[in-house]
């Protein structure tokens, strides 16, 4: 069976360490953090003198290296700290053949390949070092299951193309991109100085510069899932001044500009954003209007909640409005005060203090942990139009009595892929991040999902939802194990956007019905586990089988589902088997 | 910068490489710690907080707290 890796969790979840403490202390500390750890270049004495003063958990990195790390390695634990972590690391000795002769570890959560590519210079050719690199990946991936990112110094446009083809061969792997930083420092992103006492080449700024990398952004994106939305103060935060005082002549100063450009590309990626401010909603919504200079657009916010009442008030509406949880948002705000009070009545809330210069608000939104994401996927772009399609479906729903004349309403299509490879990473996706109709709560790696896929046993379903309103995506994930005569759901998860439009049973028989057809079995057993959110799936499972669930276990359902028919839905449905083990 | 200006920044800048307290009696050779690759953080931040930098004949012989303050004078007396 496969082998799961810890996952580590903080004393509150996702969110941060809150729960270890005070968490309104810690969010204030957290600002007053901000200026030093998210400095343009932040400074490594500055960075030593603080020490977390809430529990933290530990992370254990192991370094597989051609060149020292410990410089950044030292530098990086206030990054780490940041979002609830101590990492320590073990390292490899200095070895340009990547041998990885390493004792077993199950508490290593994440594996680094830190290598200096001037060392091979003279031994290889691009191509060549390029097809070697992955022969030792892939070795390393037949060793280990946990995470593995690659950072490179050195390598040229072509090898690092190379590099980034060959990690999406090998599941769970990622490559870091140094090259904006080594831009950024020019000459002295190394110093010859360093090479010769410590062994590497890089200098002190940009050794700072990788720690924070490693530990505001590679780390968090490979071992918890990425912050659903960022929810934004108006005043001091999108622009300089008072709505209620300068009207629509509050000022967009450049930086501010910049900074509403980029939540502009947060959302692209398939970030939410949503606005709460203490103001009149009327008010709000002419600025945006009269304020054709403003890179954001009111229609850019999926929620609003602009009112007088207390922003955590406004914050849960916007939870609702998204179907997300309050530990996948993130709170901005410029005053303490406020970031004070909502942490305090939402204390598994991410929160970020707002800058006057809102370059400095921008860089933390950059590298803020949890917010800065891997790759974009076809799956993201599509996320904010089609929650701005609910709005439509809602009144839809409103107006139709007979949910079947709804669907028809709707025109909605199902198309179930069935082990789809090239769609790893949200099949992952779809496993990490999934809370609510989360059945199993399996979370598993793209490691565990490459091995799923390529086990004669096992089938993945990835179920595509679409109506005449909008494109849903990738939205379901369905896995399954033959054992004996039974098929053993060992997973289900449906994105929150699908839900609603009453297509859960039809999408599990669907998918359960095309897993049959290569795998049959006469039971069929659904795995199900208690966590603190999926409620809604577990409903939906006492719903169908019509037995109460303890809280974890299996439990039958061969009768429920073959009563569930695509004849009975006016839905189209389509299955893709890209091909049969 | 006096001496005792440049001891008192001095012994805050160890004691953040080091994570520990330490005077100015501190070598290379009695605090465990301070091993090649300590050194060098050391060498960055000491050069972060005085504003200098160390030539590479220089950063070998600073192996104690005493020499470090001796160096850095010379180098704001420059």
């Amino acid at each position: 069976m496969l082998s799961k890796q810890p996952r580590p969790e903080t004393a509150t979840g996702a969110a941060g360490p809150s729960a270890a403490g005070d968490p309104v202390e810690f969010a204030l500390f957290r600002a007053q953090w901000e200026p030093i750890l998210f400095a343009e270049r932040p400074s490594r004495l500055e960075l030593l003198k603080l020490k977390a003063p809430w529990a933290l958990m530990p992370l254990l990195i192991r370094v597989h290296r051609n060149h020292s790390f410990e410089h950044v390695a030292a530098a990086s634990a206030l990054g780490f700290a940041w979002w609830g972590c101590e990492a320590s690391f073990l390292y490899s000795d200095y070895d340009d053949s990547l041998s990885f002769a390493f004792a077993d570890d199950k508490r290593v959560q994440l594996e680094l390949l830190w290598l200096d590519i001037q060392r091979y210079q003279g031994r290889f050719g691009s191509v060549e070092l390029g097809s070697w690199l992955e022969g030792r990946l892939t070795a390393l991936r037949t060793r280990v299951s946990t995470p593995i990112v690659l950072a490179t110094v050195g390598e040229d446009e072509e090898l690092h193309t190379r590099l980034q083809q060959i990690a999406r061969s090998v599941p769970g792997t990622r490559v870091a991109d140094l090259r904006p930083l080594m831009a950024g420092l020019g000459a002295k992103f190394f110093d010859e100085r360093a090479a010769k006492f410590s062994g590497t080449r890089l200098s002190d700024a940009a050794s700072v510069l990788v720690a924070r990398e490693l530990a505001c952004r590679w780390a968090p994106a490979m071992l918890r899932p990425r912050l659903k939305a960022v929810a934004l103060d108006l005043d001091h935060t999108l622009y300089a001044g008072v709505l209620g005082e300068d009207g629509d002549q509050v000022r967009l100063t450049p930086a501010h500009a910049a900074l509403q450009q980029f939540l502009v590309g947060l959302r692209d990626q398939g970030v939410f954003l949503a606005l709460v401010s203490r103001n009149e909603e009327a008010d709000v919504r002419q600025l945006f209007q009269k304020r054709p200079d403003f890179p954001l657009r009111w229609e850019h916010f999926s929620a609003t909640a602009v009112s007088w009442a207390g922003k955590a008030q406004g914050i849960q509406r916007v939870a609702q409005t998204l179907r997300i949880g309050l530990d996948a948002i993130l709170f901005v705000d410029d005053n303490p005060g406020e970031l004070a009070s909502v942490v305090s009545e939402l204390p598994g809330i991410a929160t970020a203090h707002a800058q006057p210069d809102a370059a400095a608000t921008q860089r933390l939104l950059e590298y803020y942990p949890r917010l800065w994401s891997w790759e974009r996927t076809a799956t993201d772009a599509l996320r904010a139009t089609d929650l701005a399609a609910e709005t439509e479906r809602s009144r839809l729903a409103a107006q139709t009595v007979d949910p079947r004349e709804y669907l028809r309403c709707l025109q909605v299509r199902l198309l179930l892929e069935l082990n789809p490879r090239q769609q790893l990473t949200r099949l992952h996706e779809l496993s990490q991040k999934t809370n609510q109709f989360n059945l199993n709560l399996s979370r598993f790696s793209e490691v565990d999902i490459a091995q799923m896929l390529d086990a004669p046993d096992h089938r993945m379903v990835l179920i595509h939802l679409s109506d005449r309103l909008s494109d849903s995506g990738p939205i379901g994930l369905l896995v399954a194990r033959r054992q004996g005569d039974t098929l053993a759901i060992l997973e289900l998860a449906i994105s929150c956007r699908a839900l609603g439009r009453g297509l859960e049973d039809l999408m599990v028989a669907e998918a359960v019905r095309a897993i049959q057809v290569e795998l049959p079995a006469a039971r069929i057993e659904f795995l199900h586990r208690t966590g603190p959110r999926n409620g809604p799936a577990r409903e939906w499972l006492v719903k169908i089988t019509g037995q109460t669930l303890p809280s974890e276990g299996r439990v039958a359902a061969q009768e429920a589902l073959p009563r569930i028919s695509a004849r009975d839905y006016p839905v189209t449905v389509n299955i893709s088997s890209h091909e049969s083990n | 910068m006096n001496r005792t200006d440049v001891e008192r920044d001095l012994l805050e800048v160890f004691s953040a490489v080091l994570g520990h307290p330490v005077d100015t009696t501190l070598t290379r050779i009695n605090e465990p710690g301070w091993d090649s690759l300590k050194h060098m953080q050391i060498i960055f931040a000491v050069e972060e907080k005085f504003g200098v930098q160390f030539t590479e004949e220089e950063i070998p012989g600073l192996d104690s707290f005493g020499k470090f303050a001796g160096q850095l004078e010379r180098h704001h007396a420059a």
